[in-house]
Order: C-alpha cells, then sequence, then structure tokens
C-alpha cells in the first residue's frame, strides 16, 4: 500500500514572532521594488538607482514637493485611521469615499449657503459639525442594516459611494458658477468665508497636524478604551461578545458613525482647507487606498503613518517618472498595484507553514 | 446534569444564562433571604449581575467564551471590563487575576501576554473555568469543564468546585462522566432528547439507572 | 412621446457591457470569491484587445482580413482576462489572502494598467498615429445583420446589434442554465455555500474556484472589449469607460446572483444611465446627475429587501469573501 504524505503540505503558524513576521513583509517590500525598478527600466531604459533618485525627487525634491507629500500622506492617512475600527471589527466599511465626499459636500454647502452671513469662526464649527454628521450619517445607514439584518455591508457601503457621487454631481451643478461650466470654481474666493485657517506661511500644516492629533487618538481610542475593547471583541468573535453581554448592534452602529464622521472629518479638510471647492473626484480614490494602508498596518494607526506614507512615496515618485519621460500617470497604479501583491502575497508566508515530504515518508 | 451529548444541556445552560431566547416556562432565582427573582426576559448581563457564571467548553474551546487572539489579561477581562467610570479599561486587575489563576491552576502558558489560542487545549479550559469560579458567582453552570485534561488538572478543576459548594454556591455541573457525577452531585437531573428523563439523588442512584434514563425517557426498561 | 425606438437600442447597447460583467462576477462569486477587481479585468481585457488590434492592423496596412481582425483581439482580450483572474486566484485561493484588499489592488492595477498603455501605446511604439483609432477592427466588431436595417423598427430594436452583444445574452442564458440545472452548477454552488462540506463530498474546492474565476475573469473581459471595439468604435479614451465595472457588481445583487435575470436587468440599469438624454428638456443638467444614481439606489434596495426576507434561494453564496483552508474543518 502506497500512502505516501503529500509532497507539500501546509498548516497554520500558531504564531511567528513579531520581528520574524516584519521580516518577511520587508522582504517582500524589497523583492516588489526590485520588480519594479526592472519594469521601470524596461519602459524608460534608467537604471534603478536613478528610478530612485527620480521617485525621491518626485516626492522631496523641493520644498513645496515635500509639504505637498506631507499633506497627501495627511490625508490618506486620516481616510485610514477612520476605516481602522470598522476593520477592527471585521465590519468592512468600503464606503470611504462616499463618506469624505457626502462631509464635502456637507462643508461646500455650509459654505456656499451660509458664507458671509454668520461670523466666520460659527461658520468653520457649522462645517466642521454638519461634515462629520455627515460623513457618519452615511456609514449608519449600512452599519444600521448589518446589525439589525445583516446586510452585506462589503457590497452596501460600495454602493453608497456612488449614490454620494451622484449627489455632489447634482450640487456642482446647481451651485455652479459660472453658469454652464460644470464646475463650482473656487467657493468664497473674495471673502474667504470659511476657509480652515492656515497656520502661519505653511499651506498644509492645519491639515498634517490634525490627522496626526486623530492618529493619535484613535489608536487610544482602539487600544485603551472600553469601547475599543468592545469592538475588538465583537470583530473577533461575535458569539463571545453576546456572551459577555456586549449588544453587538449597538457596538456595530457606534463604530461605523465614528468612521463616517473621521471621513467626514477628511471632506471637510479636503473642501474647507486644501481646494476650496468641490467636484465628483475631490476624494481621489482615497477611500479604496486607505483601505490597503489599514490593512497594510493591520489596522494600528500608529503604523497606518508608515503604511501611507509608503504608497504616497511611491504614487509622487511614479507620478514624477512618468512626467519626466512622457508616459502615462497611471504608472503609478501599476508599481502600487505589484507592490500590494507582493505584500498580500507575503502574508500567506506569516500565517502558513510549508512542509514539504522528507525521505521516506 | 446527565444527558447523552446534544440532548439540550447547552440550550438549558444558555437559557439560564439569559442567551437562548424561551418560549415557555420559568427559572426562579431564590436569594439566601427568600426573595426570588424571575430570570427569563431578563438581560443576561443584569443575570450575570446577580451572580450567575457561565463556563461552558464547547468542542473547539474558544468559540464561546474566550478570544483567541486576545492575551491571558485581555480575556480575563471579557467579564469585568465594564468596572470603573472612565472612558478607559482598567487591565490591572484582570492582569492579577490572570496571574492568580495561572499560579493556582497550574496553567501552562509563555506569559500573561500570550494568545490564549496559542495555549494547549487543557490549559485553556483551565483559564476560561478559573475565569468564572474567580467571578465569585452565586450560581455556576459549568459545562464540559474537564473535556479532555488530565488527571492531575481535572481534580484540580474538581477540588475548585467541591470549594465553590462549600462556599453556598449553587454549581449545576454539565458533564458526561457519571462516575464523577454520583461523586460530585446531589442531584442529578438527566436529560434525553430534550426533555427531563429524571431527577434523582446523586447519593442513592446508580450508574445503570442514570445510563438507562440518558437513552430511555424514564429510563423504564421496555417490559 | 417617447422615443422607444431610439432609447432601446441605446440602452441595450450600454446594457452588454454590464451584463458581461455582472455574469462573470455572478459565476465567480458563486464560488464563494469576491472579485472587487472585475472593474480592473474589464480595462485589462478592453486594452489587451486593443493592444493586439492596433499592432494588427499596422502590420496589416490597409487590408484587415476582418476573420482575424476579430479573433486577435478576441484572443488577447481573453488571454489578458485570465491572467488576472489567476493572479487573484492565486493570491486569494492558494495563498489564502484577503478577497477585498486583493479585488481593490487588482482594479487600481488593472485601471492603470488600461489607462497607461491606452495613454502610451502610440509613444512606446513610436508610431506615428495621433490617437489609437481602430476604425477597421470596429467595424468588423459592430457589424449586424445583414437583413436588420430593412426591418425597420423591428430591426432596430432587436437586430441592429454586433456579435458581441448577441454572445453577452448566450453566455448569460448559459451560464443561468448550468449554474441551475446541471451538476457541475450544483457543485459549484456547494463550494460557494458551505465548502467544508463540499471538500467532504469530495468535490475539488481549488479547482471549482480557479476555473470559476477565471471564466468569470474571461467573460468579464469580454465587456471590456465590447465597449471599446463595438460602442467606442475602435477609439480608447483614458477612463472613458468609467465605473462601468462597479455598476456591474451592483448588477449581480439586483440580479439576485441569476443571470438571465441579468439579461433584462442590465438593459434597466443601462437605460437609467442614459435615460437623462431622452427626457423633455426643461429638466436641467442636474436632474441627469441623479438619474445616474438610480441603479445604485435600486440595488441598495434590493440588498436591504432579500436580507430583510432571508429567504434562502435570494441570498449572497454563504462563503462569499472568506478563504478555504481544509485544517480548519
Amino acid at each position: 500500500m502506497h500512502n505516501k504524505t503529500p509532497l507539500i503540505r501546509l498548516s497554520k503558524r500558531k504564531a511567528l514572532p513579531t520581528s520574524k513576521a516584519w521580516g518577511i513583509r520587508l522582504l517582500a517590500i524589497l523583492l516588489s521594488l526590485v520588480f519594479c525598478a526592472v519594469l521601470t527600466m524596461l519602459v524608460t531604459d534608467l537604471n534603478p538607482v536613478k528610478v530612485f533618485a527620480t521617485m525621491f525627487q518626485g516626492a522631496f525634491g523641493t520644498v513645496r514637493k515635500t509639504w505637498t507629500t506631507g499633506q497627501e500622506i495627511a490625508m490618506l492617512l486620516l481616510v485610514s485611521v477612520a476605516l481602522a475600527p470598522a476593520f477592527m471589527m471585521h465590519f468592512w466599511n468600503l464606503g470611504g469615499e462616499g463618506q469624505i465626499l457626502i462631509g464635502g459636500l456637507a462643508t461646500a454647502a455650509c459654505m456656499i449657503l451660509l458664507g458671509g452671513k454668520i461670523p466666520n469662526g460659527i461658520l468653520i464649527l457649522v462645517m466642521t459639525v454638519s461634515a462629520m454628521a455627515a460623513g457618519a450619517i452615511w456609514a449608519f445607514i449600512p452599519a444600521f442594516f448589518k446589525a439589525k439584518w445583516n446586510t452585506n455591508e462589503t457590497l452596501f457601503t460600495l454602493m453608497m459611494n456612488y449614490v454620494a457621487t451622484q449627489l455632489v454631481a447634482y450640487y456642482v451643478i446647481i451651485w455652479e458658477v459660472p453658469k454652464g461650466s460644470g464646475k463650482i470654481g473656487i467657493i468664497n474666493q473674495s471673502t474667504e468665508a470659511g476657509w480652515l485657517p492656515q497656520i502661519g506661511s505653511y499651506k498644509y500644516l492645519l491639515n498634517i497636524l490634525i490627522a496626526l492629533a486623530v492618529t493619535v487618538l484613535m489608536f487610544i481610542y482602539m487600544r485603551y478604551s472600553k469601547h475599543g475593547y468592545e469592538l475588538t471583541v465583537v470583530g473577533e468573535s461575535e458569539r463571545t461578545a453576546r456572551y459577555v453581554g456586549i449588544k453587538v448592534e449597538k457596538v456595530i452602529v457606534r463604530t461605523l458613525i465614528l468612521s463616517g464622521a473621521v471621513c467626514g472629518l477628511t471632506g471637510l479638510l479636503l473642501v474647507g482647507s486644501t481646494n476650496h471647492t468641490i467636484t465628483t473626484t475631490i476624494a481621489d480614490n482615497r477611500g479604496f487606498t486607505a483601505v490597503m494602508v489599514a490593512w497594510l498596518a493591520k489596522f494600528n494607526p500608529i503604523s497606518m503613518i508608515l503604511s501611507s506614507a509608503l504608497l504616497i512615496f511611491l504614487k509622487r515618485g511614479a507620478s514624477e517618472i512618468s512626467t519626466m519621460y512622457h508616459l502615462n500617470q497611471s504608472f503609478g497604479d501599476i508599481l502600487t498595484g505589484i507592490i500590494l501583491f507582493f505584500i498580500i502575497g507575503s502574508e500567506f508566508f506569516i500565517q502558513y507553514q510549508i512542509h514539504f515530504r522528507k525521505k521516506g515518508q | 446534569m446527565a444527558g447523552i451529548s446534544g440532548s439540550g444541556q447547552k440550550e438549558l445552560l444558555e437559557a439560564i444564562a439569559g442567551l437562548q431566547p424561551v418560549e415557555k416556562g420559568t427559572v426562579t432565582y431564590i436569594e439566601d433571604s427568600g426573595e426570588t427573582d424571575e430570570l427569563i426576559g431578563k438581560d443576561p448581563l443584569e443575570i450575570a449581575k446577580l451572580g450567575v457564571a457561565l463556563s461552558f467548553v464547547p468542542e473547539d474551546r474558544l468559540g464561546m467564551g474566550l478570544v483567541g487572539n486576545m492575551d491571558l489579561t485581555d480575556n480575563m477581562m471579557l467579564r469585568s471590563f465594564r468596572e470603573g467610570n472612565s472612558v478607559f479599561t482598567d487591565r490591572s486587575a484582570p492582569h492579577d487575576l490572570a496571574g492568580r489563576v495561572v499560579n493556582e491552576l497550574e496553567v501552562n502558558t509563555p506569559g500573561l501576554s500570550t494568545p490564549v489560542r496559542r495555549l494547549s487545549g487543557g490549559n485553556v479550559q483551565k483559564v476560561l473555568v478559573g475565569r468564572e469560579i474567580s467571578s465569585a458567582p452565586t450560581v455556576l453552570l459549568t459545562a464540559y469543564a474537564v473535556r479532555g485534561l488530565d488527571i492531575n488538572s481535572s481534580y484540580m478543576i474538581y477540588d475548585l468546585i467541591n470549594q465553590q459548594k462549600k462556599n453556598g454556591v449553587a454549581v449545576v455541573y454539565v458533564g458526561e462522566d457519571l462516575d464523577v457525577l454520583l461523586e460530585l452531585c446531589d442531584r442529578i437531573l438527566v436529560l434525553c432528547g430534550g426533555r427531563v428523563s429524571g431527577i434523582v439523588d446523586g447519593r442513592k442512584i446508580t450508574k445503570n439507572e442514570v445510563g438507562m434514563m440518558m437513552t430511555k425517557l424514564g429510563g423504564k426498561q421496555d417490559a | 412621446m417617447f422615443d422607444f425606438v431610439s432609447f432601446i437600442p441605446r440602452a441595450v447597447v450600454q446594457s452588454i457591457p454590464l451584463l458581461y460583467g455582472s455574469t462573470g462576477e455572478i459565476i465567480t462569486q458563486k464560488s464563494g470569491n469576491l472579485n472587487l477587481g472585475i472593474p480592473g479585468v474589464m480595462y485589462v481585457g478592453a486594452i489587451s484587445g486593443v493592444i493586439a488590434s492596433f499592432f494588427y492592423e499596422r502590420s496589416a496596412g490597409g487590408n484587415v482580413n476582418s476573420f482575424v481582425a476579430i479573433l486577435l483581439p478576441m484572443l488577447a482580450c481573453l488571454i489578458g482576462s485570465l491572467l488576472m483572474g489567476l493572479l487573484y486566484c492565486f493570491l486569494t485561493v492558494t495563498l489564502r489572502a484577503n478577497q477585498n484588499v486583493t479585488g481593490l489592488a487588482m482594479t487600481t492595477f488593472g485601471i492603470g494598467f488600461g489607462n497607461f498603455f491606452g495613454g502610451s501605446l502610440i509613444k512606446l511604439t513610436g508610431a506615428d498615429v495621433p490617437n489609437i483609432a481602430l476604425s477597421a477592427t470596429s467595424a468588423c466588431f459592430s457589424r449586424s445583420l445583414p437583413f436588420a436595417g430593412r426591418l425597420g423598427a423591428v430591426g432596430k430594436i432587436f437586430f441592429s446589434y454586433g456579435f458581441l452583444a448577441y454572445l453577452a445574452i448566450v453566455i448569460a442564458l448559459a451560464a443561468a442554465f448550468i449554474l441551475k440545472k446541471t451538476r457541475t452548477g450544483l457543485e459549484l454552488r456547494a463550494v460557494g455555500e458551505n465548502p467544508a462540506t463540499a471538500d467532504a463530498a469530495g468535490i475539488n474546492i481549488t479547482a471549482y474556484k480557479y476555473v470559476a474565476t477565471c471564466i468569470g475573469c474571461m467573460i468579464a473581459g469580454l465587456g471590456g472589449l465590447y465597449y471599446v471595439m463595438d460602442y467606442a468604435c475602435g477609439i480608447w479614451s483614458n477612463d472613458a469607460f468609467g465605473d462601468r465595472g462597479w455598476l456591474a457588481i451592483a448588477l449581480v445583487i439586483f440580479t439576485i446572483w441569476r443571470p438571465d435575470v441579468g439579461v433584462l436587468a442590465s438593459i434597466l440599469f443601462g437605460g437609467l444611465y442614459i435615460l437623462y438624454l431622452f427626457i423633455p428638456t426643461g429638466m436641467n443638467l442636474s436632474v441627469k446627475e441623479l438619474y445616474k444614481m438610480l441603479p445604485y439606489v435600486v440595488t441598495i434596495i434590493v440588498l436591504i429587501i432579500t436580507s430583510m426576507r432571508r429567504k434562502r434561494e435570494n441570498q449572497p453564496p454563504q462563503s462569499l469573501g472568506l478563504s478555504y483552508f481544509r485544517e480548519d474543518r
């Protein structure tokens, strides 16, 4: 009877020391960067060193570029941090894009409808509250249905994105300036009503500070507060959560309201501070990129600072290469995709162990 | 509580703890003063506050009552995390509790911050049972507490249970080993196919009679 | 009077990419894989066809053999989509990665891939054409049945489409039949509902997931190809395909995972997409945006109602989005 053990056998690892796990991830990132460098060489005739030099140039080449990089990191970070509590609870909130847009829409609405009519300080307060409330409501709706009827949240939140996009498109035309242009243009350009204050001469410093502050707060919330503990238990084992008397429905709704509110805050910053206008593309797919940032960071807000920095560096670096070599800007997306694939694949080696059949088995 | 696995033990215990919706009947909690409380319809949290502690060790051990990816301290905190008025969790008390349970029950673990799923099955059980017992319950509902444990550990658990009895705790013990049941229990409720087959005196009944009641409602032999 | 004769054909033309996308995704989802990379796959399918066609048209000069002109892009499209499907399966089935993250990464990659080559093909190959306009190939793709022109209104509504449109309907109906009435379909559904049980019954989970996902991707890719070759007359413009991929995913839910319902439902969605053009003027442009919202709103309502009613046949496949690991059983 030939009963050989299979040539390759898999088993789930009990646990891997964190250093080893990060070692594997780092190796994956390095391999992917090599792959990308080769790809770039094929397309641009640059050698790898020059590739990275150009990328660095794109992200940090001038003071202005560095500030923009910082701003981009801050915005992506903020969205990722927003998604963190939901994901920790195993609620796949893919609606970040829509929640940002709705927050931005609320902000723009305040700026346009109330600008000049109430004192600026109050206006900004109203903008902030309404942006966060709008985002919160947008996340509340799918959460409510998930809690009550176990409606699939992945698909629901996804659809809400496009409802939000169309709402913004609708209002862009209602408020368009000048009429017929299809764009709103800079809101309150002359009065600067509702424009978030600029700190010193640095345009993006406010955004960066807010993003960092929220990151730290979220980290504390998730790790040290009772709410954070509850949502972790719900995410790990809904059965156990109920067993110890945690009101799972309440936790789901509460966490998503938080998630949506922070996305709304991002919308506020994008509309009120960065761009002073609103378009349907103002969220720029951050809602989706943030999913990957959050996942890469294992839902730890502090680690998200690093993962968002990595992705933004790649994006801006690749953009620089594209500009300099007259390539399409989408080149960056290809690189980002490849690096993500490598990292996604590396998780396998962290979670599972491969056993090869030894001689005689 | 005796009965073939799957005769309704889990459902009955869950019903008492408020985790299983109940259609008919009553569960009466009788305080020392003689006052009675109706448990059916109460929130599980309220029932837990009365001192009813449930420790059910399911086949996969981690499914009910423990979170595999959290460490011992955080698992100890599952019962007590709400205490205190602060918005922050206080890990010092659960940490101490974890230490005590590890010592008293001789739990084999690399440390208190080890994720529970890394412990071997028997040790996981000790953590679970230890946590419930340490909550100073008035009613201790425990099922399959010694499932798969070695003799030494099993006896540790039995001793703990007897200790609880001495402290005046009402203990409901669900188990499969009839010898143990007859030794430990004052009264035995036998379930068969979801119904009560009989309630007998643990000190006087024989293993055979209990076995008969487990397989046939009422336990009477065919004429 | 509402101009049905010109509305319906335009709605149908809009519906075909959606039908391809949703049929492909339904097959994939039935195996338990939630492939959020479908938008990316459709871009890749489209651009693969474009690349093949671009090289062929250049090498053939003025004489395009219509058979080859159709076969080459289709093959390229199928291969491109297949590769995407294999990538998804390798990551999520073999390496057991998170399906949401993998799918979104694939969408980012796929759309980037499509836009990159669409924008740079001319530069990369040193061609001297102003833009990619594959009119010869497109003419082959969109050639309708010869007698269509002579049948007036009926001809316009039913027979004026390129062959890929009819192929989409055939594929959708075939998929519905296979899923419901054959043993293969039953086993596939078992894999998606309860892989542990299916595995115990001897069904090869890995094979079914791979095949279902790859076939699903190939079908979806054809939707991208149709869009470029037939609808867009062979002209590639970056991002022109837009969010149709996501609309196709919405369609999956709306049709409650039934490809045959998808045939009509996709026409409904396609119609909503262009409805604003047929509403009497007076309704301004802004309302058109609200109309575009309708497919998504309608899908959300369907999601909610099916989860409330909890009829087993109308639920998403139970293991949707989850990886299967035999040792967990």
